[in-house]
């Protein structure tokens, strides 16, 4: 019987992996903070915290491997282990997150999850005391009981002799039930057992040392003899309990016992609760309690937060979509109105009440956007542990410098990103930034510096990836083009500068010499472009030999609505995004002249290459002037032929189903007031279809 | 219709802000009012919706759950169940919370999916509900340990035999009065003390450990084949019960995972049972505040057995229901109020009086 109705359970589950991914990127960024302060006291509690709500947080779900192992991580994180263990707690740290992350994505596949075996072993490695690691002795506690310790003393006065035996089992012994009935037998045949750890009830499996007290006439070596068992026993400690010390101290021999042996024993997890009440912990403790509250400025920005779902906004958005619709119909309406009635004194108020309208949905409009906007910071704050991480691997010094995390955008948009701008930051450091010894050799600092910036553009976030790196070798990409075909050597000749780095977005070319583990998976230059195709945005490298690689990544503010410019090609509208238009011309027939089988024209003594949209449409009327739009497409600029214009409208995309359109030229539809379909082109898909440039045609072929 | 209990839940994981109120969604006479994810927010809410009862996770960024209850008892007086999770940390914290006022605690829910569940839920809502009708009184915390007594040195008194076997059963503001009575009583203390406290597991230790640190008797977390020494405490460990039982040597208590006893592990009757079989007119059994009846039965065992029976006064109780079903039972001797409990045990069990004297005195 479950507490939670299934769909309830599922709603829980989906919030704790959402908060336990936030949880583990608290974990990246504070570990990364810590093993560059591995001392911060704040930093540390701060990791504890995330720790210690994530232990609380899968506990709840019934995750109990994760729980268990954040509990033991939580009691690893005290002070005293941070001053002892200096940077390795950063790594344990790290190393946590990892396996907590992988654990996650089992849990989430409902899989059994990873044991976290090592994370295990570091986080015990941190709370054992160095000279445990030599340790390999057996080692005993006789934590008597304490009747069973009057009874040993009882024993004792009695003149009887009383030893401690303790036995560790044979880890290669296969039958440890049977094990552990044999040393009792053999323990009784040694005399009357006094006490025996563990109970005989006690599981078997997971036994690895017995310990007795036995009152026995036997002399030791004897007891040491019988006690030997071969494949059963492998270690063994006899001690005869008829010490100098009176019987009746029985407790503090032991307890000097274990002070010699300095040590959790056999039971680690009894060593965080004896660090944890130190008088260090505790005041630590006080101080934080103590902390006077921050100033009340400090949270009014986080006052109110609310956890929504995206698809919610996006039905608002939606309708408020459906209302500029209904906004050009009534301007539509009115402008006939209008034509009817010229001199209507309704019309005034028509038109105050329309411009008010107007307005207030333009401030709907926005502020709805605005909800879907989310800092860039979300993304960036990834990327110190991937270079971090990427850097340690290919054994580089890589800062990452990042800025305009405030700069908004869609979510959508920013999702979309995460792994194109992973894969970029990742060649930056495994192929830009060079080797301390080479950047050394060529006057750089040893450091690299991989800079990461977003900023605005007008309706456009644009995001910088730079690296101070060697550059883009340019002969070496033609030659890889060359060696695989994708290239014929009089195309290379034809080439220009720009031309050849279109050719690292190419499928299936890597410029680096092999391909590592580190950049040579998953996505690749090509996709990272398609991906920004999607997203009706586009990426430029600019890139200087010695001196290091921009990436240009340019997207739109919103996919939602965008500012377009209508036109029509035969019977059908078609729009553009305004932010991809510079410039309208017109020319006649007699202006275009044809080069290599393109139609160009010149435009203030530049070459203007045409698109003829017409050969989309399939009707090939040429009328004598020529409507020209100018759009750019990363930093070449194309004309695309219309028939006529229509004008600047504000359009709500509707996304098209896959197989509503089967055509990748489309990228998006739109209604206007009047009812009629607008198709929104997708610029980079239509140029390359029928703009015909000679890199493009290899990479549509 | 009856009002609602309105509760504000503050905790720092989202998960729980939604979990916690789903429990209590479970109850109807429960309502959730409003959440919040730190202390400071949480004073806010409590100020704008004067909430019945304030749940509180201790471990918090910014404002930390001891500050903020620092400040709800100052300021507004709401009673304050601690929700905790299960860390040496997190129970040293959880007894300052209750020193500081808070009403009771209750562990961090556990594994949605398993039975678990049901059980805290009821724990819960249960506390919520007296939590509800408790106003929050000013607590007399007497021997509060924000000074830390230096650690006492290590039980070297002489083993003595104890005159009688004092057996407390308690639960629901069970902390605070349980630190009340063990600090009132002398170091010399004749008799020995067996406690069991409705507690979860992993939080007895340090209950015991903080007992142990203002009261002049010794106090410790049994194990089993602990002794049962004149002047000192023996608290069960949470989720196991614990018996008496009388060895050739000495009498030694005996911890055991046997099912559930009215509900609870550590079951109070399991306790009071054990001792009225086995000490007879030696036992004394003292039931105080707690919700149910764990422990009604226990005492007419021992009033059976000859031995002494006391229930907690109402007024001294936070919740008076296990010695309210003692006395209605008939089982309960005395009825006495916390603040004179102390003396009552220390008469009852001091030499003259131990109930073999006694026997000599009615032969007479």
């Amino acid at each position: 019987m479950n507490f939670f109705s299934d769909e309830r359970a599922a709603e829980m589950r989906e919030l704790f992996f959402e908060s336990a991914a936030e949880l583990l990127q608290t974990l990246n960024e504070e570990g990364l903070k810590l093993e560059k302060h591995p001392q911060d006291g704040e930093i540390l509690r701060e990791v504890r915290r995330a720790v210690h709500t994530l232990k609380g947080d899968s506990a709840a779900c019934g995750y109990q491997e994760l729980s268990e192992l954040a509990h033991q991580l939580e009691d690893a994180l005290t002070p005293e282990v941070a001053e002892s263990a200096k940077q390795a707690l950063a790594e344990v740290v790290l190393i946590a997150a990892d396996t907590f992350s992988s654990m996650l994505s089992a849990y989430r596949g409902q899989m059994q999850p990873p044991d976290g075996e090592e994370l295990q072993q570091q986080i015990l490695s941190l709370t054992r005391k160095p000279a445990a690691k030599i340790r390999h002795k057996l080692q005993a506690r006789f934590a008597w009981s304490e009747y069973e310790q009057i009874l040993i003393a009882d024993t004792l006065a009695n003149g009887e002799a009383v030893f401690n035996i303790a036995l560790s089992i044979d880890p290669h012994c296969p039958m440890r039930s049977a094990a552990l009935q044999l040393i009792r037998n053999v323990l009784e045949e040694c005399g009357r057992m006094l006490a025996i750890v563990p109970d005989p009830g006690a599981p078997a499996q997971d036994v690895d040392v017995v310990e007795g007290a036995i009152a026995s006439r036997l002399p030791l070596d004897a007891i040491e003899k019988k006690c030997r068992i071969p494949s059963v026993v492998s270690e063994l400690l006899v001690r005869d309990m008829r010490a100098p010390a009176p019987a009746s101290d029985i407790v503090q021999q032991v307890t000097a016992l274990l002070e010699d042996q300095d040590e959790p024993l056999l039971h680690a997890e009894e060593l965080p609760v004896e660090t944890a009440v130190s008088p260090e912990a505790t005041a630590a403790g006080a101080a934080n309690a103590s902390n006077p509250q921050p100033p009340a400025t400090s949270f009014s920005g986080m006052e109110n937060l609310l956890r929504v779902d995206a698809e919610r906004i996006d039905a608002v958005l939606n309708l408020i979509g459906e209302l500029v619709i209904a906004k050009s119909m009534l301007h539509q309406a009115f402008a006939d109105f209008d034509k009817r009635f010229p001199r209507d004194p309704l019309k005034v108020r028509f038109s105050d009440a329309m411009a008010f309208q107007a307005r207030i949905l333009n401030d709907l409009q926005k502020s709805v956007m605005k909800i879907r906007m989310v800092p860039v910071e979300q993304l960036f704050r990834r990327f110190p542990r991937v270079v971090r991480d990427v850097a340690k691997s290919c054994g580089k010094e890589v800062n990452l410098v990042t800025s305009g995390q405030d700069t908004d955008l869609d979510k959508s948009i920013l999702d979309s990103l995460a792994e194109p701008l992973a894969h970029l930051v990742r060649n930056s450091v495994d192929h830009g930034i060079e080797t301390p010894e080479e950047r050394i050799r060529a006057g750089k600092p040893a450091q690299g510096t991989v800079k990461m910036a977003a900023y605005h553009q007008g309706n456009q976030i644009v995001i910088e990836i730079s690296d101070d790196g060697r550059g883009i070798d340019r002969d070496k990409l033609v030659a890889k083009a060359l060696e695989r075909d994708i290239l014929s050597q009089s195309e290379a000749a034809e080439l220009n500068e720009q031309d050849v780095l279109e050719l690292v977005f190419h499928p299936g070319l890597s410029t680096a010499d092999h391909v590592t583990a580190i950049s040579g998976r998953g996505v690749g230059m090509d996709v990272v472009r398609s991906v920004l195709n999607r997203l009706k945005g586009s990426i430029n490298i600019i890139t200087t030999a010695g001196r290091g690689t921009t990436f240009y990544l340019k997207v739109p503010l919103t996919l939602a609505i965008i500012k377009a410019l209508l036109f029509r090609v035969g019977e059908r509208m078609y729009a553009v995004p305004l932010a991809s238009v510079t410039e309208i011309t017109r020319a006649s027939q007699s202006d275009v002249h044809r080069v290599d089988s393109h139609d160009v024209i010149s435009l203030r003594d530049e070459v203007l290459a045409l698109v003829h949209l017409h050969d989309m449409t399939g009707h090939g009327l040429s009328p004598k002037k020529l409507f020209i739009v100018v759009v750019t497409l990363g930093d070449r600029k194309f004309g695309l032929v219309v028939d006529s214009l229509v004008g600047e409208e504000e359009l709500v995309i509707k996304t098209l189903d896959d197989h509503l359109v089967a055509t990748e030229l489309v990228s998006g539809a739109s209604i206007r007031g009047d009812g009629s379909v607008v198709l929104i082109l997708n610029i980079p898909s239509v140029v390359a279809r029928l703009g015909r440039t000679p890199v493009m045609m290899g990479a549509s072929a | 219709m009856i009002r609602r209990i309105r509760v504000l839940v503050v905790d720092d994981s989202a998960l729980m802000r939604k979990l916690i109120p789903q429990i209590l969604a479970r109850d109807p006479e429960i309502e959730v009012v409003g959440t919040a994810m730190d202390g400071a927010f949480g004073l806010k809410k409590i100020e704008e919706l004067r909430p019945d009862v304030v749940t509180l996770d201790l471990e918090m960024p910014r404002m930390d759950g001891i500050e903020t209850l620092r400040q709800i008892t100052r300021k507004h007086r709401v009673p304050v169940i601690v929700v905790s999770a299960l860390t040496t940390e997190g129970a040293a914290a959880t007894f300052k919370a209750l020193a500081l006022g808070a009403l009771d605690f209750v562990a961090k829910p556990r594994d949605a999916a398993s039975i678990h569940m049901d059980e805290i839920a009821a724990d819960l809502i249960a506390k919520i509900k007296v939590a509800s009708k408790t106003r929050m009184r000013n607590v007399a915390a007497p021997a509060i340990a924000e000074r830390p007594k230096p650690m006492k040195p290590t039980p070297q008194r002489p083993r003595k035999d104890p005159t009688r076997v004092v057996a407390i059963g308690v639960s629901t503001g069970g902390p605070n009065a349980l630190q009340y009575l063990l600090s009132q009583l002398p170091g010399d203390f004749p008799a020995t003390i067996l406690v069991v406290q409705h507690m979860p597991e992993g939080f007895t230790e340090m209950f015991a450990r903080r007992l142990n640190e203002c009261c002049a008797i010794d106090v410790k977390e049994a194990q089993s084949g602990d002794l049962l020494v004149a002047g000192r405490a023996l608290v069960c460990p949470g989720d196991r019960h614990m018996k008496v039982r009388r060895m050739p040597l000495a009498d030694t208590i005996v911890l055991s995972d046997e099912p559930r006893v009215n509900g609870h592990r550590p079951s109070v009757d399991v306790l009071f049972k054990s001792v009225g079989a086995e000490f007879g007119s030696r036992a004394v059994g003292v039931l105080m505040t707690g919700m149910g009846d764990d422990g009604a039965n226990g005492m007419g065992v021992i009033k059976d057995a000859g031995g002494l029976t006391i229930a907690q006064t109402e007024e001294s109780c936070v919740v008076f229901g296990m010695p309210k079903a003692a006395i209605e039972r008939g089982y309960a001797m005395r009825i006495v109020p916390l603040e004179m409990l102390s003396m009552t045990l220390v008469h009852q069990c001091s030499a003259e009086r131990s109930p073999n004297a006694q026997k000599v005195h009615l032969e007479l």
